[in-house]
């Protein structure tokens, strides 16, 4: 009796090692497929179709259809919230780096709904500010694979805005057509407006969402910080100054609002 | 039902009124289960028996329950009062919010703080077992402690804070919102939470904690009650007052429109009326399939749901037990509420105008104008024929034009407007503004856009209207007369007068329309509109420049001596007037051609001394240099013209002032001092393509070069100019000292001719520059931008001198085209701006030429004889114009008199232009010889011509070769060379008289 406990003891003591442990070998999480069961497992790989994993139970590897997967609960180590608050706050190239590493092992993953989307994003958002357009267009591409057309369209926005950023004007256009919200594909033509310098065109899309898709908090707050940078471009710096300021204020906490606070401090250097 | 015989109540005992007033409320019978209970408890009020008072107690809780539901609310708290304060309330909990409940609806806001305050302090030990849900309890020391639910919490906390917040305890009415808020699990009442804590917090001033709140109630669905969309309204007008834009606009973005609201408060009712087991739609007839479903009866009243409601019974002795019974309530009401909230949201007027109107508002007060623009839009559009609609355009072109310099979208937008809606105000606020715009943008083009629309307008005799309508179309005929339409702006200034003679504009109108009527050169008309103002409006604005004007009418009428006296008048009654610098110096003027030096100097300086502004200035201090000039007091031009750079500083035409400083120094002998001076300030000064002194003073080098400087000294003017080039970089001082230069070395066509290829633009080339490429085109005959540089001239510079090589190109340019009234109207245009200058015959000779072309023999005539007359234009001029004058003769078919007018060619005006007009005039001579049949006066003609030594090597001398034949014309040839000098003449009888007829 003595020694099942001790057992039993020795296995939990494992398993909570285990799970804490991130090294670059073995990614431990837990799945929870779409008939709502969970299982802790230490993934072993993934390819187009299954995920391959080992469970603590067996010992063999199993591969489950990826259709068949709801969610992955990843254990790690490393203290991505703080990582969050550097990137949100610095937006350094530092904490590019740091997400860059702690992430490579999860990114094939990413095609599948999971804990770390939220840092995946922001690290996608860092390489964007930082013009890392062909990285965002490969990094992305995970999405784009993805049965979950929330995770699909995510790639789809990452996949134009990369595009833009790569003066590929025609296959960002092409790719805006496959947009399922209206909002986001109006966006996207107002950003491409503004890349060719058509101001009007760029102003009456953003326009739009301001008027017709206000509730679309996602993309209002998107437009009203192209809106910054519009009227930066047009040389109207007020104009600028208190969109930035209202950005920042309504959408408080996001990683828009930080943009939009890093312009209105530069520009009120400036003044 | 329960019937009481009230005959029998004296002889009730306690236990049987309890018995009927239980019986009575079981029935419903409330009136007199209440009249049963008050009895009971007064029989027992005495009563030391814990049973009894234990039954009393619960009875005074069912009758405290019973006059609430009755709405007694006065009479409930004191029962519920007498139930706490006694012994063993068993539901002192439920009793406590009940009583706070009765305070609030009584408006009794401090009684229902302090009940609620007591109620959340009070923890109550009881024995019973409450049959409640969400039931918190715990066990300790083994006594059963009951406490509030969470929902009670909730419900108390916001009986709380709604009291401190009526009461206007503003700080304390926060906690207990934020606990409802934070507690809640009712997206509605947590919506409507934030909503009063977030006016709250605005009483409080406490701005920052809105915007976090205002992003909390975004999230929730309280924006879809109505009363939280009214309170945002009232919550966003407050804060925008207050200046919290940032708060105010997303308050207002939250508003639903009132269709929306009215969706989904439909979708509501309908859900509402499905869950109660009726048909969804009140009032539509039922379908047989819903008949099915619902039943065919309206079942509103049959509709009723049950509740737990505890209820303690006497068993016998001491023994009191506590049942739930199922009591039915009426669940309509929920549904009633609901169509209610849907009547009223029917009736009320449509706010989502106003929400984006002041939307638009906020946008604009933070600068961000194409926000603005674009829901002050959506207002406009939604109704534009509204007064908000009318506050919404005005607005919108106010942003397009101030703040945004979008005059075409203006435009559009007011023109379109005017259209649609020709009455009223609005669509002259609209176009006065535009006005307002283009006058400030001096675009006077812009204001004549307006017109056709201005046409359309509905007439009408409100004052108000009337008022902008004679401001619009004053400056209709303002514009035209700024764009020279002189015409035009004397018609419209009568429009002003005769529709709008009472308005504002009556006397500018009228002063203007003498202006108009001056610049017309119509002087008689304008002087007697001068005097209808100066009688009408004498102390009016334009009282001074009027007495001015007539003297200028006066000026042009050639009554000069009236026109002095009417100068005088302006110098003596007006000493302060702004006219008094341009009445000394057109007095001056006056004087100065009279011969009357000193008087005229006298003039300028006062001229010179009381000017208002540079050009007052410049015009005396350069017209006294010329009078000094012509006196060759040169020391007195260096002292005004020194004078002259002190007073007006930098605002001075400096290259003019030095240009006559070096211009002295020439008449001084001081040519070295002179081209220094000179080609310092073209260095200094002939970047700025404006400097016209500039010009000047390169002309005025090129004719120091050509007169004062031998072939050494030029070189050393060549040099320094290409010396002040090569440090140069600006393009437009490189075009100046480079066409210096090809004038200088009589280059000019060649430079001409780089420019056309090198300048895609000309928006840096000079007037001597222009020139340059204007001769260089005239020469290759292209006149490809003959259009393009005389418009360049008109628009830059419309004073230039250069600007005659401009017209000349262009009426080259149009005569090769045939557009020969086109030619005759560009001559004209450039005979007003120079008149008979030396260097404008070829103006006149065309003219002449293009009449004959036009058969307009008279006409031509006349020009040509008008060239006689002008002494700049003796020589060559004057041969051209006889024998062109000989060329009207011959078309009118007077072969007799043409051939005087081209025999008095060929003997007077030989050496012109190397013998070609006296060239062509023998043969035109010959041709009507033999039109007149005088065979052997037309051979000794052409005879005559080879004789001639000014003609006989031209190549029209071979017509004469040919006519004669070798023999003959080896036979002259012979004549020449040994010197034999002919008698050969050809006499016509023709006197001078004929040919001058």
């Amino acid at each position: 009796m003595r020694s099942h406990i001790l057992i039993i003891y020795h296995i939990i003591f494992c398993f909570v090692l285990s799970m804490t442990s991130n090294s670059s070998e073995e990614i431990r999480a837990i799945i929870e497929a779409r008939n709502g069961k969970k299982m802790k497992v230490i993934i072993e790989g993934i390819d187009e179709s299954n995920l391959n994993f080992m469970s603590s139970q067996l010992d063999s590897v199993i591969s489950v259809p990826l259709q068949k997967i709801f969610y992955l609960q990843f254990f790690t180590s490393t203290d991505f919230d703080s990582l969050k608050d550097e990137a949100l706050i610095e937006s350094s190239s530092n904490a590019l780096k740091q997400l860059s590493i702690e992430l490579e092992s999860f990114i094939p993953y990413m095609g599948i709904r999971n804990n770390l989307h939220p840092f995946f994003f922001i690290y996608l958002d860092l390489l964007l500010a930082n013009k890392h357009y062909d990285e965002v267009y490969d990094t992305s591409k995970v999405l784009k694979n993805a049965s979950d057309s929330y995770l699909k369209n995510k790639g789809l926005y990452y996949e134009i805005w990369s595009k833009i950023g790569l003066k590929d004007e025609e296959s960002a256009q092409y790719l805006i057509g496959n947009i399922d919200d209206p909002a986001a594909s109006i966006y996207f033509n107002a950003r491409l407006a503004y890349f060719s310098k058509d101001y009007d065109r760029a102003i009456s899309e953003i326009i739009k969402i301001l008027t017709d898709y206000k509730d679309n908090v996602e993309w209002l707050a998107l437009s009203e910080l192209l809106m910054v940078e519009l009227y930066l471009d047009m040389g109207m710096v007020n104009s600028a100054i208190n969109t930035a300021r209202q950005v920042h204020n309504f959408y408080n906490g996001t990683t828009t609002a930080i943009a939009a606070e890093r312009i209105y401090n530069k520009l009120n250097k400036k003044n | 039902m329960f019937t009481f015989v009230t005959s029998g109540i004296d002889r009730q005992t306690p236990a049987e009124l309890l018995k009927d007033a239980t019986f009575a409320l079981q029935e419903e019978n409330y009136e007199d289960a209440i009249y049963l209970m008050y009895m009971y408890l007064n029989e027992v009020e005495e009563t030391k028996a814990e049973r009894v008072i234990a039954i009393a107690q619960d009875l005074r809780y069912r009758l405290a329950t019973t006059l609430v539901h009755l709405n007694r609310l006065d009479e409930a708290i004191v029962i519920l009062e007498d139930y706490i304060s006694n012994p063993e309330p068993n539901h002192s909990l439920h009793a406590y919010k009940m009583m706070a409940t009765c305070y609030f609806e009584l408006n009794q806001y401090d009684e229902c703080i302090k009940t609620v305050s007591n109620a959340l302090s009070h923890r109550i030990l009881s024995s019973t077992l409450l049959l409640e849900n969400n039931l918190e309890s715990s066990t300790d020391g083994g006594s059963h402690k009951v406490a509030y639910t969470q929902n009670d919490r909730i419900a108390l906390n916001l009986l709380l804070a709604e009291s401190h917040f009526y009461l206007k305890n503003w700080s304390e009415s926060l906690p207990p919102f934020e606990y409802v808020i934070e507690h809640t699990i009712d997206d509605q009442q947590r919506g409507y939470a934030i909503m009063q804590l977030i006016n709250a917090l605005i009483e409080t001033k406490d701005f920052n904690r809105i915007t976090r709140w205002i992003s909390e109630l975004y999230q929730t669905d309280a924006r879809y009650d109505i009363r939280v969309n009214l309170a945002l309204l009232n919550t966003a007008a407050a804060l925008y007052d207050e200046g919290e834009y940032d708060s105010a606009l997303p308050l207002y973005r939250m508003i639903v429109p009132r269709y929306q609201l009215l969706s989904y408060h439909q979708d509501k009712l309908q859900e509402l009326r499905l869950d109660a087991g009726l048909p969804p739609l009140s009032d539509a007839e039922m379908a047989s399939d819903e008949k099915v479903l619902f039943g065919s009866e309206r079942t509103e009243i049959n509709n009723e749901v049950f509740m737990d409601q505890i209820t303690t019974v006497v068993l016998g002795q001491n023994q009191v037990q506590s049942i739930t019974n199922r009591v039915k309530i009426n669940n309509t009401q929920k549904l009633f509420e609901q169509e209610d909230l849907l009547r009223a949201l029917t009736q009320m007027d449509p706010y989502e105008l106003d929400v984006e109107y002041r939307m638009a508002d906020l946008y604009k007060t933070v600068d961000r104008f194409w926000e603005s623009v674009a829901f002050f839009d959506r207002v406009y559009n939604q109704s534009p024929n509204t007064d908000i609609g009318a506050r919404a355009i005005y607005e919108m072109v106010e942003l397009l034009l101030f703040r945004l310099d979008r005059p075409l979208d203006a435009e559009n937008l007011i023109f379109t407007h005017t259209e649609r809606f020709s009455e009223g105000i609005t669509p002259r606020q609209l176009l006065y503004m535009l006005n307002d715009y283009y006058q400030g943008d001096n675009n006077m083009q812009g204001i004549k856009r307006i017109e056709p629309f201005l046409n359309r307008l509905t007439i009408t005799d409100d004052q108000s209207i009337m008022q902008y309508d004679a401001e619009l179309y004053f400056m209709q005929a303002i514009a035209d007369l700024v764009l020279l339409e002189y015409k035009k702006a004397e018609e419209g200034f009568k429009k002003v007068l005769d529709r709008f003679g009472d308005s504002h504009q009556a006397s500018n109108s009228l002063y203007w329309y003498a202006m108009a009527k001056l610049f017309l050169q119509n002087y008689e008309e304008a002087l007697l509109s001068f005097e209808n103002y100066l009688s009408l409006y004498p102390d009016e604005v334009y009282s001074d420049e009027s007495e001015f004007q007539i003297g200028v009418c006066l000026f042009g009428l050639e009554s000069y001596e009236e026109a002095i006296d009417r100068f005088s008048k302006v110098i003596n009654y007006y000493p302060n007037s702004t006219i008094f610098s341009e009445a000394c110096s057109m007095r001056a003027d006056l004087y100065g051609s009279k011969g009357l030096l000193d008087e005229a100097i006298e003039d300028y300086k006062n001229a010179f001394s009381s000017a208002k502004n540079i050009n007052q200035a410049s015009y005396p201090c350069f017209q006294m240099a010329e009078v000094y000039e012509a006196e060759e007091r040169f020391d007195k031009i260096i002292q005004c013209i020194e004078e002259y750079l002190n007073i007006w500083e930098e605002e001075a035409d400096i290259a003019k002032a030095i240009f006559w400083i070096g211009k002295t120094k020439i008449q001084q002998k001081k040519i070295d001092e002179a081209i220094s001076a000179y080609i310092d300030a073209i260095v200094l000064y002939g970047k700025d393509i404006k400097q016209n002194g500039v010009d000047l003073m390169i002309a005025e080098l090129i004719k120091i070069s050509k007169v004062f400087l031998d072939s050494q000294q030029k070189d050393q003017l060549r040099k320094k100019i290409l010396q002040a080039n090569e440090l140069n970089k600006d393009m437009v001082l490189d075009l100046r000292l480079r066409s210096m230069l090809a004038d200088i070395e009589g280059n000019q066509v060649d430079l001409g001719l780089t420019l056309i290829k090198e300048l895609g633009s000309l928006a840096n080339a000079s007037p001597p520059v222009l020139a340059c490429i204007c001769e260089a085109s005239l020469v290759h005959k292209d006149y490809s931008r003959s259009e393009e540089l005389l418009n360049m001239f008109k628009l830059k510079f419309d004073n230039s001198d250069y600007m005659k090589k401009a017209y000349k190109l262009r009426v080259f340019d149009q005569i090769e085209n045939q557009e020969y009234q086109s030619a005759l109207i560009t001559i004209n245009e450039a005979q007003d701006n120079y008149g008979s200058v030396y260097d404008l015959a070829w103006a006149q000779l065309i003219k002449s030429d293009l009449l004959l072309k036009l058969a307009r023999y008279d006409e031509a005539y006349q020009a040509n004889l008008a060239i006689m007359s002008v002494p700049a234009w003796r020589g060559e001029p004057v041969a051209q114009a006889t024998y062109q004058l000989g060329q009207i003769k011959e078309s009118q078919g007077d072969f007799l008199q043409a051939f005087g007018f081209y025999q008095r060619t060929y003997f007077q005006f030989k050496a012109y232009n190397n013998g070609y007009w006296a060239a062509e005039a023998y043969l035109a001579s010959a041709r009507c010889l033999s039109k007149l049949g005088l065979y052997n006066d037309e051979r000794n003609t052409y005879r005559a011509m080879l004789y001639d030594n000014y003609v006989n090597k031209l190549p029209q001398s071979d017509v004469a070769r040919d006519f004669l034949g070798s023999a003959e014309v080896l036979e002259i040839e012979y004549h020449i060379e040994t010197g034999i000098i002919t008698n050969i003449s050809v006499n016509i009888e023709i006197s001078k008289d004929e040919v001058w007829q």
